[in-house]
């Protein structure tokens, strides 16, 4: 999993939503160990939009968009949800 | 963070890449965020298309003067693709006549297809990627 553009925003462990509604990040920190998924943060992405070390998740990790080229170079398919 | 944006030169697979600009070039992040994956992908030295339809075709238009906004251009970036041998840039003619302008509007070379060719240009991708 790679997320870019708003998609960093995703990791923020300081959201909070309120309690009766979903939590995305939670989700994908449970996801993430139940499957044993690379969360990858595009750190360019995330740094213009305040997302730092300190502030991710439980599973998320920050790396470069070379990840994300690196995958579909790799991979048989790359999938993009949103935009 | 070892390896960032290295080039993996050991696996040697070529894929077609396509990044889509839909959106005008300010007011939003897309346009600087799918130029930064145009240029890493040229430095994986994948084979690179970038296409311009919507009001993605204002972000190569000619003229933009971004100084009052007190947001750097990147228009030059554009300009600078040839010299990652990124040439394959395609513009949807009915993105282009909808909106009044020509490729002599556009500050690259370009490649004008309609909307029927630029669908199947984009269906014999590998990886698409848009913003």
């Amino acid at each position: 999993m790679f997320f870019y553009y708003d998609g960093v925003n995703n990791a923020n462990k300081l959201s909070e939503p309120p309690s009766d509604d979903r939590n995305i990040t939670k989700r994908w920190s449970e996801l993430g160990k139940e499957h044993k998924l690379d969360l990858v943060v595009c750190i360019a992405a995330a740094l213009r939009r305040g997302i730092k070390d300190e502030l991710l998740a439980e599973g998320f990790r920050i790396s470069g968009l070379g990840q994300l080229i690196e995958s579909g170079v790799q991979c048989d398919r790359q999938i993009v949800f949103g935009d | 963070m070892p390896g960032i944006d290295e080039p993996d030169s050991e696996s040697g697979v070529i894929k077609k890449f396509m990044f889509v600009n839909r959106k005008a070039p300010y007011g939003t992040i897309y346009a600087l965020e799918v130029l930064e994956m145009v240029l890493i992908s040229a430095a994986f030295e994948q084979d690179v298309h970038l296409a311009f339809v919507d009001d993605g075709v204002y972000q190569i238009k000619k003229g933009q003067d971004t100084k009052s906004i007190e947001m750097k251009s990147f228009l030059p970036t554009y300009r600078a693709l040839e010299g990652y041998d990124v040439e394959k840039l395609y513009v949807e003619k009915e993105s282009l006549d909808e909106r009044g302008l020509t490729a002599d509007d556009l500050v690259v070379p370009v490649e004008v297809i309609d909307r029927s060719a630029m669908a199947e240009l984009i269906n014999s991708m590998d990886v698409v990627l848009s913003g």
